[in-house]
């Protein structure tokens, strides 16, 4: 496929041309004779997604632009159509020696996916061999990778390049596997699996932004915009922009009916916190297409999210019967029993997840989020590590590192993670909580400090527990003028959100007792809030606040009849 | 062909050994009476003698000749059947290897061959016929039955001389030498008249080939042999009586060959002698061709004598029987094979010593094709050119290329590369063509070894070998290493010594009879095993570079050193012993010594792709190195090498860590740190150093503002798009406006 085409000064692409719409329709068409399932499926998707003038306008036909099929391709046709029904019935090894000696480009591409995917299941075989015995490794090893590797180290055809950059990316080697999916993207910019394996090269932002600017293509490219989005809701950086842009693909111009960009749109609102809307969003998707399983672990983190659990037991019901082989399905049942508190059972559904799709790093990160719930600090690491291994930029495996780590009293270690979870995430109050805790069981009370300041400024969901945890910070640090400025603050959230005494209980007792050290304390206020804390059902019968308060109380108030007697005297 | 060797330093010279007795002149020659010794010295004397006597008919003292083979007494020489073409007559010295004149190694023809039509055979002849044919089709209980009655009618040597080797034949050692021991009433020079005409083999004798079928010539009665093997000869007979090993040196060797089987050592060196005889006779050396074709019994007496040396565990002496005997025949293959598998030579000795045998003396024609092979069979370590070019003659010019010792050529020179997958390929070539071969065998295992997908077929093949063939030692070796992989020691261990039981000479199986004990962390039982290794291989580097590998183990840095220099001194370049010197050399502190090594390793290890892995160890100590030197850049990618081959090193990982860390790059080195970690669980170090990376890193505050600008440039720089894109959203609804679709859902 040419790709001078896109040159830099093109004008801004502001629909889906008649040209693209062939393109898309080839990559399909190529992307399934190679197995490539998932590229199809996209590819399919999006053409589906187009509006029925545009798919018209470049009906299949005789098409000049389809490539004649070379002359081997021709020769080996027959084989080649008999190894691919071979895939399709999953006999891979079978495929691959059928095409043992065939040539043409298409072949040595199905020839060695099967190979890879031969050696693969062999390793998860080998690797289940050793299930419940202590010298498992932690993940199944594939040893062909690197002959594998060699195999298509010098290729030029741009669906093998994307296989060269699966293998450099399995072999870790990051750098070398952009590149090369670069590469095949210049050629092939619609095969989605590509785009995906660059996503999940790309850990940072800062190398985003370097690769970004290699991509062959117009930045008003519409997969360059899908691949934006994406990239940002992995990194947790969605924006409105995202959901403009999400807009603008679903528009008439572009593939308004696409399943796939709606519930991208979903993920974006999902990120965005916009739960009703992304809800709603997915029930559009479920309208058009019932029985779609893909992408439905989004809507289960909706649902998770506002805690609907009736609609996460319907659906959870409804798919199970389905088809309960796929790792959406299960992780789906995985949430539906995490919000029913049911820890092990929910567990069991994440692993199972996982088992059916290794790269689900959302998976390996809930089960391990279930395990310190059960409060298996070592599960639980191992689970957070595996989803880090999947996708680094998984945050919120960072910081349930950093929890677990916690639990075990391994304090750097959890510092570690934490920063590691709030550099992902830097607007995120919980991370900043989390790192200010980290640092005060750690004892450096002053970072600690500085932490909690910073998730106040990033409106930290639940501000009392950290206006308390600053007061009472700053009061063992001496500064007792900026420890009861913020139990000061607490009082007065307390106050304005009608919360509980209970809940501020020490912010008042605080308060009180600095008044009453001051030289011209607010007696009469310190006697109120005292008042108030014994008022309210102390939550324990010897609640420290409680007798502290009984105790300061009487003071005050012989304090105060003392002064009021010398008043009248 | 071999241009870029340097000729050949001179013809390999036998060198003299000074406890060679002096042959002593004085002594009656064909009695056996006035013989003290059995030893050979009174045949050289008598060689010698007839040399000079009748030196104008040098057919008449063939049976003495040590440059002769027992070619022109082959049962197919003397055949009868063969219709022999008159000679023309004046010729009394007939074309080497068209020597069907003279058929029996005692080339007494005195008689000349004269017109085949008269002569009829006589009933002897006939029984020839009989005992050659039977012979040849292994009935072997009917040779010697009729080569008895012949040998009794006749009393002729060259008769008796068949019927011990039909006795060697079927493993009646003791009567076989017995025969050749015992007295014998003719003496060639000066032939006893009175006996009956003795027929010669099969032909000719215009005096005495016309007997007739009539009277059955009489016998005459065979001199006694006393208790334990003294002669008792009556007075009056010792005149003409001799030993059939005084006779002719082909008994001699016979006689030597059934002692030699019978275990009687000390016999046989007096049979053959401590060292060769001829050395000193002027007639015989390397220059000497053999002049009918067959290869020289004095290169077969050496070649036996070294393996009597061996026998008597006089290792260097053996070597130099070897040495003797390949130098003396260039075909004398059995030597060939003894030096070069038992490891008796040093490489570059080897080398220099196959490259300067008399070739072109003594196989004038075949000189370039004998040399080729041999070459090709040497160790591989240096002249890697030349071993190419050989074996790429030996392919084109003499259409070798399924020859399975070409091939294994091929497989070895890849072996010693570490391309296992390759040489695999070549090796199970070679055992398709053949069931076994010998020399093969090892490398194959040894692939399979090291290939670990082949460990099921390895225990195939260990089964198979074993029921086909389990006298051969190669079979238990198999099993043995088949053990070794499964981590079996103790069971590895017996198979191992059982194979050197069975051959005392097979390096391989003594290696790694040693290798168990290291691998099982024995390490002082492993450098006694490998010592032994070294003293019995004196040729081979392997056993002092493995006990200077197990010393480093132990850390005795002085043994190691030791052992390894002298591992250098025998072979300069084995990549794997430089790389050990590498590691001295980094264990002393070397260390831009140490990186000079093991680049020059990698060097010598013409690293190819499917032998990069077993390199990793290198790369991993150069980088170490250049780690030590500071040399943090270079240290990255040699690890970053060994990463790419391996991305779950776990040693590459931490190191890599390591060198981070030591950069101050430390989010980087505690991500190489957990990466080495969840490979390799329990390494002490590591954790160590990640907590200290953790605590350095965690004084820093984080600092976020930066992840953000990115984000936001980042955002900018796209999403101006699609911002402008909203704003042109308008004119394309309106031209849409027919295919409008509201699908987008707030």
């Amino acid at each position: 496929m040419p790709n001078a085409i896109y040159s830099e000064d093109m004008p801004e692409i502001t629909y889906v041309d008649a040209q693209m719409v062939s393109q898309i329709r080839q990559t399909a068409k190529e992307a399934h004779e190679r197995g490539l399932l998932a590229s199809a499926k996209w590819a399919l998707d999006l053409l589906r997604g187009l509006t029925d003038e545009r798919r018209s306008s470049s009906m299949p036909g005789p098409s000049k632009e389809t490539p004649s099929p070379t002359e081997e391709e021709l020769r080996e046709e027959e084989v080649f159509e008999l190894a691919r029904l071979a895939v399709d019935e999953k006999q891979h090894a079978r495929a691959e020696h059928l095409l043992k000696d065939n040539r043409s480009d298409k072949a040595v591409f199905l020839r060695i996916y099967c190979q890879y995917i031969v050696s693969e299941k062999k390793a998860l075989n080998d690797w289940h061999a050793f299930d419940g015995k202590r010298h498992q490794p932690p993940t199944p090893i594939n040893s062909s990778l690197t002959a594998l590797y060699q195999s298509v180290e010098h290729v030029t055809e741009p669906w093998l390049l994307f296989l060269k950059a699966l293998f450099l990316k399995r072999l870790s080697r990051d750098n070398e596997a952009i590149e090369c999916a670069l590469l095949s993207l210049a050629s092939l910019p619609w095969n989605w699996s590509a785009w995906q394996l660059l996503g999940d090269c790309i850990h940072d932002p800062e190398t985003l932004a370097t690769h970004l600017d290699n991509i062959m293509l117009p930045q008003s490219h519409p997969m360059l915009q899908i691949f934006m989005i994406r990239m940002m809701n992995d990194m947790y950086s969605t924006t409105q922009d995202e959901l403009d842009m999400c807009d603008a693909l679903l528009g008439p111009a572009f593939f308004p009916r696409s399943l796939w960009i709606m519930s991208l749109r979903a993920n974006v609102l999902y990120n965005l916190h916009l739960y009703p809307e992304a809800e709603r969003q997915f029930d559009t998707i479920m309208a058009m297409d019932p029985y779609r399983i893909d992408d439905l672990d989004v809507l289960a983190n909706i649902l998770y999210a506002v805690e609907n659990k009736e609609k996460l037991s319907t659906l959870a019901q409804f798919f199970l019967v389905l088809n309960n082989n796929r790792p959406e399905v299960c992780y789906l049942l995985g949430c539906h029993y995490s919000l029913r508190v049911e820890h092990e059972k929910s567990a069991k559904y994440f692993r199972r997840a996982i088992e059916l799709d290794r790269t689900c790093s959302a998976a390996w990160t809930l089960m391990g989020i279930e395990y310190l719930e059960m409060l298996n600090a070592p599960a639980a690491i191992e689970s957070f590590r595996r989803a880090l291994d999947v996708n680094p930029k998984e945050s919120r495996a960072w910081s349930g590192l950093g929890k677990a780590y916690g639990t075990l009293g391994m304090h750097s270690f959890a510092l570690f993670y934490h920063s590691r979870a709030l550099r992902l995430r830097p607007d995120e109050a919980e991370c900043w909580e989390d790192q200010g805790h980290a640092y005060e069981a750690a004892g450096r009370i002053d970072e600690a400090i500085t932490c909690f300041k910073h998730a106040l400024e990033a409106e930290a969901p639940h501000p009392m527990a950290v206006l308390l945890r600053l007061a009472a910070l700053l009061s063992t640090t001496g500064d007792q003028a900026g420890a009861i400025k913020y139990a000061e603050r607490a009082v007065a959230q307390g106050e304005a959100h009608a919360q509980p005494v209970e809940h501020y209980a020490k912010a008042l007792v605080a308060v009180a007792e600095y008044q009453m050290r001051q030289a011209a304390g607010d007696w009469g206020r310190a006697r109120e809030y005292l008042e108030r804390v014994i008022a309210s059902p102390a939550p324990t019968p010897d609640d420290p606040t409680h007798s502290k308060a009984v105790d300061l109380l009487k003071f005050v108030k012989t304090k105060l009849q003392m002064r009021a007697a010398s008043g009248f005297e | 062909m071999i241009t870029s060797t340097p000729p050949p330093a001179g013809i390999f010279a036998v060198p003299s050994v000074p406890s060679l007795p002096s042959p002593s002149g004085s002594r009656a020659r064909s009695s056996i009476g006035s013989s003290f010794s059995f030893g050979p010295q009174q045949l050289v004397d008598l060689y010698l003698d007839a040399n000079s006597s009748t030196a104008s008919n040098p057919n008449s003292n063939f049976a003495l000749d040590p440059n002769r083979s027992v070619l022109p007494a082959s049962p197919l020489r003397s055949s009868p059947r063969r219709p022999r073409r008159p000679k023309d007559g004046s010729s009394r010295h007939p074309h080497p290897l068209a020597n069907d004149t003279t058929t029996d190694i005692f080339q007494d023809s005195d008689d000349d061959a004269d017109d085949e039509s008269e002569y009829e055979w006589g009933m002897v002849d006939r029984m020839r016929l009989w005992r050659h044919d039977a012979l040849m089709q292994h009935l072997y209980d009917t040779a010697a039955f009729w080569g008895d009655k012949i040998v009794s009618w006749t009393n002729d040597p060259n008769d008796a001389f068949w019927l011990a080797q039909t006795y060697f034949m079927t493993h009646q050692y003791s009567r076989a030498e017995r025969l050749l021991t015992r007295p014998f009433p003719t003496s060639p020079p000066n032939r006893p008249s009175s006996p009956p005409p003795p027929l010669t083999n099969g032909h000719l004798s215009s005096a005495k080939g016309k007997g007739r079928d009539g009277p059955v010539p009489t016998a005459m009665p065979r001199l006694p042999m006393g208790p334990g093997g003294i002669v008792e000869v009556p007075e009056d007979m010792q005149k003409g009586v001799s030993r059939l090993v005084d006779m002719s040196v082909a008994c001699r060797y016979l006689a030597a060959q059934c002692q030699v089987r019978q275990g009687n050592w000390a016999d046989a060196t007096e049979m053959l002698g401590e060292a060769n005889p001829f050395r000193n006779s002027g007639r015989s050396g390397p220059a000497v061709p053999n002049l009918d074709g067959g290869i020289k019994i004095e290169a077969s007496m050496c070649n036996l004598r070294g393996i009597l040396m061996l026998k008597l565990n006089r290792g260097d002496q053996a070597k130099l029987c070897f040495m003797e005997a390949l130098a003396l025949d260039v075909k004398c293959y059995d030597s060939f094979e003894q030096l070069i598998s038992g490891e008796m030579m040093m490489p570059e000795e080897e080398w220099e010593f196959v490259q300067s045998l008399a070739y072109a003396q003594q196989t004038p024609q075949d000189a370039e094709f004998v040399q080729l092979m041999y070459t090709a069979r040497l160790r591989k370590y240096k002249h890697a050119v030349e071993h190419a070019l050989t074996r790429q003659r030996l392919v084109d010019e003499y259409g070798l290329g399924d020859n399975p010792d070409v091939l294994f050529s091929f497989a070895d020179a890849l072996y010693v590369q570490f391309r296992w997958a390759d040489c695999f390929a070549i090796t199970s070539r070679i055992l398709g063509l053949v069931s076994i071969h010998n020399p093969t065998m090892p490398l194959h295992i040894a692939c399979m070894y090291h290939l670990s997908h082949l460990h099921s077929k390895l225990f195939i093949l260990a089964h198979e070998m074993v029921d086909r063939e389990p006298e051969n030692p190669l079979s238990w070796y198999a099993v043995g290493v088949w053990y070794l992989h499964n981590s079996d020691w103790p069971a590895a261990r017996q198979y191992f010594s059982k194979t050197s039981l069975m051959d005392p000479r097979f390096g391989p199986a003594w290696v790694a009879f040693a290798h168990t004990f290291a691998l099982e962390g024995e390490h002082d039982h492993a450098v006694t095993a490998y010592s032994t290794c070294a003293r019995m291989f004196t040729g081979s580097h392997l056993p002092l570079m493995f006990v200077g590998m197990e010393n480093i183990v132990l850390s005795n840095h002085m043994v190691a050193d030791e052992a390894l220099n002298a591992a250098n001194s025998m072979c300069d370049s084995d990549p794997l012993l430089v790389n050990e010197l590498g590691v001295m050399a980094f264990n002393h502190g070397q260390y831009d010594k140490a990186v000079g090594l093991f680049q020059h390793a990698l060097d010598l290890a013409q690293v190819t792709q499917s032998s990069q892995k077993t390199w990793a160890t290198t790369y991993l100590n150069l980088g170490t190195c250049y780690r030590k030197l500071k040399r943090y850049d270079e240290a990255q990618s040699t690890y970053q090498k060994v990463l790419d081959l391996d991305p779950r090193h776990p040693v590459a990982l931490g190191f890599m860590g390591i060198i981070y860390h030591l950069t101050d790059q430390l989010e980087k080195a505690i991500l190489k740190y957990h990466a080495a970690l969840s490979v390799e669980q329990l390494n002490s170090h590591i954790m160590e150093l990640l907590q200290l990376a953790l605590e350095q890193t965690s004084t820093i505050t984080p600092k976020m503002t930066e992840f953000k600008q990115i984000i936001r440039t980042l955002r900018d720089k796209y999403q101006r798009h699609s911002k402008r894109k909203g704003k042109q959203k308008a004119p394309e609804a309106a031209v849409d406006a027919g295919a409008g679709d509201a699908m987008h859902i707030g």
